[in-house]
């Protein structure tokens, strides 16, 4: 008897191991705080896209990447909206951290598991398109006449790979300098005129520094940081006029013309910042130049480089408009000017798709006039469509400045193994600044060791 | 022809020897599922070029495991066996010493007990991130505290090139330490009092009695702890990409750093695989090497 009911335990057990094995979807995990200390719920929760049976509703899959807590009150209404104008398409809207888009997107698009509408940044982005799991929109975007005038050119430009479109733009932020007026004023400086080149920062920041006591610039050089990566492609093209990579032949453009020459001055130029100033944050190796935002809102330094996501950090001394004593202006200029990196992140269709029309629908929708205002604005981000200019939600000083920085911004590398590329560029950067290897050696470990990866 | 009873009793033999593999049956399967198919997944892959999604895209041989007498390999390797050293031999010497302390009667010693696993049942995320708090060379707790006593103008860098490995390494060791604590705890109280009185009738007290008589009497639990310690630390991955992410500059770069770096910032699958195998080999290896030891002096 005892036989008998252990077998029949263990046929049990078989067979409820067989009976779950057939589940899809991958697990559902909150993951862990990233630097923007969100929650996440993957993109593949809730209801998959169902296909239509009756010809009516259909269930169109959505994902932001970024923080839960900072994106659900922005896209609840606009998806609840969307869903009241369409009655024939649900939205499954779902929030993923950053520091999981990483590997998850890529494993979801193999799986054919993407959402219809996924936000794309060109960590992922390059990636996704070059291993064709991204929709070309270029058709699209080119038959929409409308959809054309309203996107200035260079931010399609820094959305194209390959010749195609895989994205439509919608969170734009170039690096700029944010700075605190008050510091200025304390060191005798005039507030109004805050530094515009390299030069200008090391002289301000001597007399702030003097004249304050506080650290004048919140400046770091962490290894193996794309922020750090990201500093180094916009320093470059300030001084060179050209962005860093060539993407017809894959490769730094650091051996053209006089181009090394001067990628070496910029180099030695922020070591002199980095061990000889006295401006600076102690320990630079710990940080990179955009964990500063909380130093300048708490007055621990006076200048930081750093994008327009970090005005959601001063966001409440921002509003105070004119009389906030945070303010912005351009990326220092080199000798060939300012020219930082502007992100162009956006929305992008899964070549998966089952639902294409619908899909390009919804993501014409998130990129109107009114919703990309309410995207923009809440969330920090450049009013990048030319509708949007001159809205009531980007009065205050510091977007003109910011927007400015668009007119002479540059691509960040565009090429699908731009984590590996940025990961030796920040390297090499981060060992010249710590002394370990010599200006010479950095700018060749940089060309090298991307070489020898490059598939 | 055999009779009818003897076929009957051989059947019936059989079948009870048949019986125990039944049952565990179920067991081996779940095993070759969950660890056996991955396994041989990456150990296919560590011959091959592979996207991160797993694509095979061609076979290299041994190229990936050619990476494994590298410089740099050699380098991670280095990190790896000083994060294991003195991570281990801090845990088992305040292990030690805290387990000695919790031995003894002693008022709230109850309290004292719970209170020394607290680190253990902390996730480790979490640990890591709390501890980033602490030693932030910004607005870090212990810079902010040694500051207001006047102890330093300037803010140490706990997280700089030179003093990111002793950071980390002490993360893991206020993690580990709780582990040791309790394994020793329970070899202690299983001692009986009766040899410790005639260690003290023999004139073996204090150091000379822990030499010499308790050391040996944990010896195997010890061998165990750290063979368990040992498989942890080395796979450890949590506490340093917490922290450092394996940086600044490679400083804190370990194996298991190395592996989570080539497959998802290189996206370089194979020769993560080989770095994995050759991982999964040493630690199998050692732990085979220290449970035969501590066998054979049970034996």
């Amino acid at each position: 008897m005892k036989k008998v009911v252990a077998i029949l335990l263990c046929l049990t057990l078989l067979l409820t191991l067989f009976g779950c094995s057939g589940g899809s979807g991958g697990a559902s995990t909150a993951s862990p705080a990233d630097s923007g200390s969100e929650a996440a719920s993957p993109a593949d929760s809730g209801a998959p896209a169902s296909t239509d049976d009756s010809g009516d509703k259909i269930t169109l899959k959505m994902l932001r990447l970024g923080s839960e807590e900072a994106f659900k009150p922005i896209f609840d209404p606009i998806v609840a909206n969307f869903e009241q104008e369409h009655n024939n398409i649900d939205v499954d809207f779902s929030v993923m951290g950053w520091s999981e888009a990483a590997t998850k997107l890529r494993l979801l698009a193999a799986s054919e598991d993407l959402p219809d509408v996924t936000f794309i940044n060109i960590i992922n982005g390059y990636a996704l398109a070059h291993e064709g799991y991204l929709k070309n929109l270029k058709p699209l975007f080119e038959a929409d006449a409308d959809l054309q005038a309203d996107f200035p050119p260079s931010l399609i430009q820094a959305a194209t790979f390959e010749e195609g479109l895989y994205w439509m733009p919608a969170a734009v932020g170039a690096f700029s300098m944010w700075y605190r007026k008050d510091l200025l004023e304390e060191a005798g400086l005039d507030p109004n005129s805050p530094p515009q080149t390299w030069e200008d920062v090391i002289t301000y920041g001597k007399q702030i520094t003097e004249k304050t006591g506080v650290p004048a610039f919140g400046f770091g050089a962490k290894s193996s940081s794309e922020e750090t990566a990201d500093f180094v492609y916009s320093l470059y093209s300030s001084y060179t006029g050209v962005p860093i990579w060539d993407p017809a032949s894959r490769s730094f453009t650091i051996g053209q013309g006089n181009n090394r020459e001067l990628f070496k001055q910029a180099l030695e130029m922020m070591y002199g910042i980095v061990n000889e100033s006295g401006i600076i944050p102690p320990n630079p190796s710990e940080y990179n130049c955009r964990e500063f935002a909380n130093s300048l809102y708490n007055k621990e330094c006076a200048m930081i480089i750093d994008g327009v996501w970090a005005g959601k950090t001063f966001k409440e001394e921002l509003d105070k408009g004119a009389d906030s004593v945070i303010a912005a202006t351009t990326f220092p200029a080199g000798p060939a000017g300012s020219n930082a990196i502007v992100g162009v992140d956006g929305w992008a269709m899964a070549e998966s798709t089952k639902h294409p029309e619908e899909a390009w629908t919804l993501l014409k929708y998130l990129i109107n006039e009114e919703n990309q205002a309410a995207h923009s604005s809440q969330y920090g981000l450049l009013p990048m469509l030319n509708s949007m200019q001159g809205r009531p939600e980007f009065s205050n000083p510091h977007w003109a400045e910011l927007t400015k920085q668009l007119e002479t911004a540059v691509p960040r590398p565009q090429d699908y193994q731009i984590s590996m590329v940025s990961l030796h560029v920040s390297d090499a950067f981060a060992s010249y600044m710590l002394g370990r290897m010599t200006v010479d050696e950095a700018i060749d470990y940089m060309i090298d060791s991307v070489a020898a990866e490059l598939e | 022809m055999e009779p009818h009873n003897k076929i009957h009793k051989r059947r019936r033999a059989g079948l009870s020897s048949a019986a125990p593999y039944a049952y565990i049956a179920p067991s081996v399967l779940i095993i070759l599922v969950i660890l056996g198919i991955p396994l041989l997944n990456l150990i296919w892959y560590s011959f091959a070029k592979v996207s991160i999604v797993g694509q095979l895209q061609k076979w290299v041989g041994l190229s990936n495991y050619g990476y494994l007498f590298s410089k740099q390999f050699a380098q991670t390797l280095g990190r790896t066996g000083i994060w294991v050293v003195f991570g281990m031999a801090g845990m088992f010497v305040i292990g030690m010493i805290l387990s000695l302390c919790l031995n003894k009667p002693m008022p709230g010693r109850g309290f004292l007990r719970a209170a020394v696993i607290v680190p253990w049942v902390i996730p480790h995320v979490f640990s890591a991130t709390m501890w980033m708090w602490v030693f932030d060379s910004q607005n870090g707790l212990l810079n902010n505290i040694l500051k207001a006593l006047g102890l330093i103008d300037q803010s140490i860098g706990f997280f700089s090139v030179g003093t990111a490995m002793a950071t980390v390494i002490w993360i893991r060791i206020w993690k580990g330490t709780p582990f040791i604590i309790m394994s020793m705890l329970s070899a202690m109280q299983a001692i009986p009092s009766e040899l410790e009185e005639a260690a003290q009738l023999d004139g073996a007290t204090g150091a000379k009695y822990f030499w010499k008589v308790m050391l040996p009497l944990l010896k195997p639990v010890l061998l165990m702890s750290g063979i368990i310690l040992l498989a942890w630390s080395i796979t450890t991955f949590d506490i340093i990409y917490v922290t450092t992410a394996g940086g600044p500059l490679g400083a804190t770069e370990i194996i298991s750093i190395s592996i989570f770096n080539e497959a998802f910032v290189k996206h370089n699958l194979g020769r993560s695989s080989a770095i994995a195998i050759f991982t999964m080999i040493v630690v199998s290896f050692a732990g085979y090497f220290l449970m035969r030891k501590n066998m054979k002096g049970a034996d």
